[in-house]
């Protein structure tokens, strides 16, 4: 038995947060440029849920970021796949 | 689309608007309430069940309870379970999706449990050499029976998605 695998939530680190209130957005403000309900702006901002690949395109743009911008790999999981 | 379900499609989109910025409920929404409201969905159902076994009457008190607790947990996760997809954004598309598999599974094992039953019931008659099978149920009974199946499909939903929400 292994360790117990990490979700998807577990290994992408997201900048939406600090972007949004770069603006002086609420997160409902956001919410709705994107087209999404304010308490999964929420958990979008947690690190609680993972976008679509199209979501995440539409928060970098909303944004005026690169998705690389946006969100990344955690440190420790770059060195865990290299190992 | 004809103008009649063009106004009907402009009022649900209205209603929906309405209810996912709603804070008035907000009551409702606070894990505490959440748990409480599940718990109390499952007593109610028991509960039916229960009296209607005993009267034909009095199981309609716990059984319009159920409704209102019915309404009361589509209110706590803004009626996620039941709004047509278009009205969703993704998250809560998975997390409706997610609920009906769970709650489909709970079902699952409600209707076996009952299957189950029916045929260790067979089982025993055949064991005391009963000649033919014979189930003697009251207008009660066969209302409990009735509720014990609809209770769940009405209520799981939900429920299901209220707890998983409550642990968040």
């Amino acid at each position: 038995m292994g360790r117990k695998p990490a979700t998807e939530e577990d290994l992408i680190l997201n900048h939406i947060e600090d972007n949004r209130t770069r603006l002086g957005w609420s997160r409902q403000e956001l919410a709705d440029r994107v087209g999404v309900h304010y308490q999964t702006m929420g958990y979008l901002e947690r690190g609680e849920y993972s976008p679509s690949l199209v979501l995440a395109l539409r928060l970098a743009q909303a944004l005026g970021v690169t998705i690389e911008q946006l969100f990344s790999l955690k440190e420790e999981t770059n060195h865990e796949s290299k190992e | 689309m004809s103008p009649k379900n063009e106004k009907q499609e402009a009022a649900l989109e209205k209603r929906v608007a309405t209810l996912m910025a709603d804070t008035s409920w907000n009551w409702t929404r606070t894990t505490l309430a959440r748990r409480a409201l599940v718990i109390l969905g499952v007593l109610c159902w028991v509960a039916t069940c229960t009296v209607f076994v005993w009267s034909d009457i009095w199981g309609v008190i716990p059984l319009a309870l159920c409704f209102a607790v019915y309404l009361l947990l589509r209110v706590s996760v803004r009626s996620i379970a039941d709004l047509p997809d278009r009205f969703l954004d993704e998250r809560q598309l998975k997390l409706r999706n997610r609920t009906y598999l769970q709650a489909y599974q709970l079902i699952g094992g409600v209707v076996s449990v009952m299957a189950l039953a029916l045929l260790l019931f067979t089982i025993s008659q055949d064991v005391q050499k009963v000649a033919s099978y014979r189930f003697d149920l009251s207008f009660g009974q066969v209302e409990a029976v009735v509720w014990f199946f609809f209770i769940p499909m009405l209520l799981l939903p939900s429920a299901v998605l209220t707890w998983d929400e409550a642990g968040r």
